[in-house]
């Protein structure tokens, strides 16, 4: 990989793996705990406080829509246990979402990476029992406010999600297309969420479900345009060498750690869509619009047929498109052609129930007392889960510092160094000449970064900047940075690099460059190789960390080496090892 | 249905219409592709290449012929090229790369075969345009910036200074009556007196923002839709041309030349109704005569025309092939007036394919074949 050194961090890292684990089995202990404590509690709540009299019957949509997500929610809860989704998940599933998002939503959810990297074991773990906990809440609570209350924290959470981890629902990665889950997955349990949260008298109300249904039908005429649009490559099958969008989209699936089965599925897929995309997708477009406008509108007698041929398209598409969204090891959920199936079926009910709540039998009331006791009972200890799982989430980001996950996901092995660290003279980003030798009496942080990369040194100058921040901005320590690009070697290219990324709140921050052959022999007396990659690539270079001690004696290095997609797992633990390494030296 | 309900279903359909067009689309890297002609004859085209549809591994290349050379890579190397590039025109010889999302500002450096290295500059994030960076003979540079300014310095190296910008000319007579929404192009002009290009959203004005001593002033354009300038061209004695696009029901591209009142349209074609962003249009160039070239993406395939700057557009050879991306040349001609050499590249993965237009003008023929080496990975 260009841009820094060796190194790769694998989502499936051991030491990450063997910790994840370790946590979710004494985490299971616990959770046991709370869940046994909260229903006996809510047992003896109930003992003295009668539950009111029992609501009308579920409306069937309504049944439809919490059995559904509740459900699926488990489902996503299981697929949280899956070893890579501590690394994988911010690294291959979140960040790719953001990659071309507008630089504030970007920011955010990198911030959420961020938190949740540092921590990488506590966030997967709590997520589960967050997902199990609301998938057993919405099975569970059946009536009142205790289920409408299951509705809004599922719409909570999934809205979370929505924005902080599937960036909009990728919305601003190109194509933006029905077939790959826009407008997300999650955006269907948003709006289920909303719908369970609202009292479950509304649900058979024809005025309710019919502005429901146009809302829904808007996403779906809207999904439908999208798609008919030229440009996104599902008019066009492509070619063998170069397949189209659809194809692409199928040979990754194809790719995936999967069932023989499944792959083959894929691998027939991608061959056919470069002859059939173009039939595929005007298959597409015409449900979408057919099922959208009938949604709006409201015709009762194509009610039912346009949720078969939702329900249809969907399941295919489920299939030979997105794989069932489950593999690979880092799959989150079953992706989004259940859940709007759920959604539009949930809704065709609802539309042409007549009274809106038939297909319920009342139940007795002698036998039905005992059983909502039960089911709140339980439904409470599901709570309680959804509760630690949440406290769990909320802490995460008031951590302080990084776990030694991060850094062992890092891969980043400190070693010992002794001797003097080689002198150099430089000129500093203001134009100053600077020596090595002009830091005696300071810890100096030498690193080597390039003003023009794009990759691995903007994140390294971020971490940089969070040691220097939790060492308290100590004017004992310097951070000194090499320029590390044979051809922008300008103080104009290293202020450009410290504007971008804010390096002027680092109080003792030098950025040094100099002449080529200056340059070069400050390479070689650090070890570091660096090469051109010809027309249109960058530069690559190794990217060691030393730490040199207020003597001018060298301490300690290691290669800050960031693996093929990962995000600032490294920058993290860059932070911690700087950040304890310099206490070591001081 | 009643006619107030219908109205409100239009309108509700019209609306789902614009989210769609809003949101559709590649988010990243899109860019003119194209090229110029420099004063010495040398002509400098910017290709696509790798996987378009995944913006980490899209390059843009550049080559460079004579008039009647050979193409050859000439793009900079130590920074990705992920964002497009914008050269320098007219005749610096620098390219400006945009290196996709991560960085804000520009990488600056000499085209240089992908050999031979160069003092590397970086300026302020240019817009993606063709023409966002202009070299004036003195070496005196002016460009369009993404937050929509038009910065100027006396050399590439800096230091830049802001000229106007869009908040800065809608508050003008000129900018008002455009109603501008952004700048697009710039060409340098020693001692100053730089010409601006922008997009309009009123119609009447021709989108091209001129200085007297009184300050900026904008031309006038019969046309019936407002205009954003594609692209501006400094042409033989001080002269400039341009190629704009008009809005519509049916858009339109034209030539034309740039006078002190207004913009003479030249040679003009009418996009695809259904090309609602106008993707169609996916290069542009000058070409020789004075005129230009444009390659545009039809349901048959790739439609190469001539625009000439005074005259009626024609079409240049037969429909290409449908490749992925194909940008057309016509690099300078030997005898000053006559027609030029016409390639059309031809896009692959990392397989360049050059085709010129036989002498007769009626079929392409395959003139070389490259393998560029695409540096996939490079930019992440």
């Amino acid at each position: 990989m260009t841009g820094m050194g060796g190194g790769t961090l694998g989502a499936r890292n051991a030491q990450v793996t063997t910790h994840f684990l370790s946590m979710l089995r004494w985490q299971l202990i616990v959770v046991i705990l709370i869940a046994v404590g909260a229903a006996v509690l809510a047992a003896l709540w109930l003992r003295r406080h009668p539950l009111p009299a029992g609501e009308a019957p579920e409306p069937v949509a309504r049944r439809i829509l919490r059995v559904g997500f509740g459900v699926l929610w488990l489902v996503d809860g299981l697929l949280q246990v899956q070893p890579s989704m501590p690394i994988g998940l911010p690294t291959q599933v979140v960040q790719p979402t953001v990659a071309t998002a507008p630089s504030a939503l970007s920011h955010l959810v990198t911030l959420g990476i961020d938190a949740w990297l540092r921590h990488p074991t506590v966030g997967a773990v709590a997520t589960i029992w967050i997902q199990i906990g609301l998938g057993a809440w919405l099975l569970l609570a059946r009536e009142g406010w205790l289920s409408r209350a299951a509705g809004w924290a599922s719409a909570g959470w999934a809205l979370a999600i929505w924005v902080l981890g599937a960036g909009l629902g990728g919305l601003f990665v190109s194509p933006v297309t029905w077939l790959f889950g826009a407008p997300g997955a999650t955006f269907y349990y948003v709006f289920a969420g909303v719908l369970l949260g609202l009292p479950a008298a509304w649900i058979a109300r024809k005025d309710v479900v019919t502005w429901l249904a146009r809302a829904v039908g808007l996403v779906f005429v809207w999904l439908g345009v999208v798609q008919a649009l030229p440009g996104s490559g599902f008019w066009s099958g492509g070619t063998a060498k170069d397949p189209g969008a659809l194809a692409s989209m199928a040979q990754q699936m194809a790719q995936l750690s999967q069932p023989r089965i499944t792959a083959s599925t894929e691998r027939w897929f991608a061959t056919a869509s470069l002859h059939v995309s173009p039939v595929f997708n005007a298959v597409v477009v015409a449900v979408l619009l057919g099922v959208g406008v009938t949604l709006i509108v409201g015709w009762p007698r194509l009610l039912r047929p346009a949720a078969w041929a939702y329900g249809l398209l969907a399941l295919v598409t489920w299939v030979v498109v997105q794989d069932f969204g489950v593999f690979g090891g880092v799959g989150t959920d079953v992706n989004s052609m259940i859940p709007s199936s759920l959604l539009v079926i949930a809704i065709c009910v609802a539309l042409t129930s007549k009274v809106g709540i038939e297909g319920d039998e009342p139940a007795s009331p002698a036998t039905d007392e005992t059983t909502r006791r039960t089911r709140v009972a339980m439904a409470s200890a599901s709570i309680g889960v959804f509760a630690f799982g949440s406290i769990g989430m909320l802490i995460l980001p008031l951590i302080p510092g990084a776990s030694i996950d991060a850094a062992l996901a890092a891969g980043s092995d400190v070693a010992s160094l002794q001797g003097r660290a080689p002198n150099f003279s430089l000129t500093d980003q203001a134009g100053q000449r600077v020596s090595l030798a002009s830091f005696r009496g300071s810890t100096v942080v030498l690193s080597f970064i390039d003003p023009v990369c794009t990759s691995d040194c903007p994140i390294e100058a971020q971490e940089l900047k969070a040691a220097s921040a939790q060492l308290g901005g100590s004017s004992k320590v310097a951070f000194v940075a090499i320029n590390s690009n044979p051809t922008y070697r300008s103080t104009a290219s290293l202020q450009a690099f410290d504007a971008q990324e804010r390096m002027g709140q680092v109080p003792n921050w030098r950025f040094l460059t100099g002449s080529s052959s200056e340059l070069r022999r400050v390479w070689d007396a650090y070890g570091v190789v660096v090469t051109s990659l010809g027309a249109g690539g960058m530069v690559s270079h190794a990217e060691p960390i030393f730490i040199i001690r207020p003597n001018g004696q060298l301490a300690a290095t290691w290669a800050a080496s960031l693996g093929e997609q990962s995000t600032s797992v490294l920058g993290r633990s860059t932070t911690a090892l700087v950040v304890s390494q310099v206490r070591a030296t001081s | 249905m009643s006619r107030r309900r219908g109205s409100s279903w239009a309108a509700l359909g019209v609306i789902v219409l614009l989210v769609g067009l809003l949101t559709a689309g590649p988010s990243g890297g899109a860019t003119l592709a194209g090229g110029i002609s420099t004063a010495d004859g040398t002509s400098v085209a910017v290709i696509p290449m790798g996987h378009f549809n995944d913006p980490a591994n899209k390059f843009f290349e550049t080559f460079t012929a004579g008039p009647a050379g050979s193409w050859v890579l000439t793009t900079p190397t130590g920074v990705a090229t992920n964002g497009g590039i914008v050269v320098a025109s007219p005749g610096a010889n620098a390219a400006a790369v945009l290196p996709w999302y991560l960085l804000r500002y520009t990488a600056v450096r000499p085209l240089d075969s992908g050999h031979a290295a160069g003092a590397g500059e970086v300026l302020p994030p240019l817009a993606v345009s063709p023409t966002s960076l202009s070299v004036a003979s003195d070496g005196s540079v002016a460009l369009v910036t993404r937050r929509g300014a038009v910065m100027v310095g006396p050399s590439l190296a800096g230091p830049f200074t802001t000229l106007t910008s869009v908040t800065a000319l809608r508050r003008t007579p000129a900018g008002r009556r455009c109603a501008i929404v952004g700048l697009t192009s710039v060409v340098a002009v020693a001692g100053g007196r730089d010409v601006v290009g922008a997009t309009c959203t009123r119609m009447g004005s021709d989108g091209i923002f001129r200085r007297d001593s009184s300050g900026w002033y904008s031309g006038t354009i019969k046309v019936r839709g407002p205009v954003s300038v594609l692209r501006l061209d400094a042409g033989p004695s001080g002269t400039f041309t341009g190629l704009i696009s008009i809005g519509g029901v049916h858009p339109v591209v034209a030539a034309g030349r740039v006078t002190g009142g207004g913009f003479e349209l030249g040679g003009a074609v009418r996009q695809r109704s259904s090309s609602l962003r106008s993707t169609a249009l996916v290069a542009a160039a000058p070409g020789a005569q004075p005129s230009y070239v444009i390659a545009a993406v039809g349901t048959r395939g790739v439609s190469a025309a001539r625009l000439p700057i005074a005259g009626v557009a024609a079409p240049l050879g037969p429909v290409l092939p449908r490749d992925v991306q194909a940008v057309v040349m016509e690099t300078a001609s030997a005898t000053s007036g006559g027609p030029g050499r016409v390639t059309a590249f031809s896009v692959e993965g990392s397989l360049l394919k050059e085709l010129t237009l036989a002498p007769a003008g009626t079929r392409w023929v395959v003139a070389a074949t490259q393998h560029i080496a695409v540096p996939y990975g490079s930019s992440q």
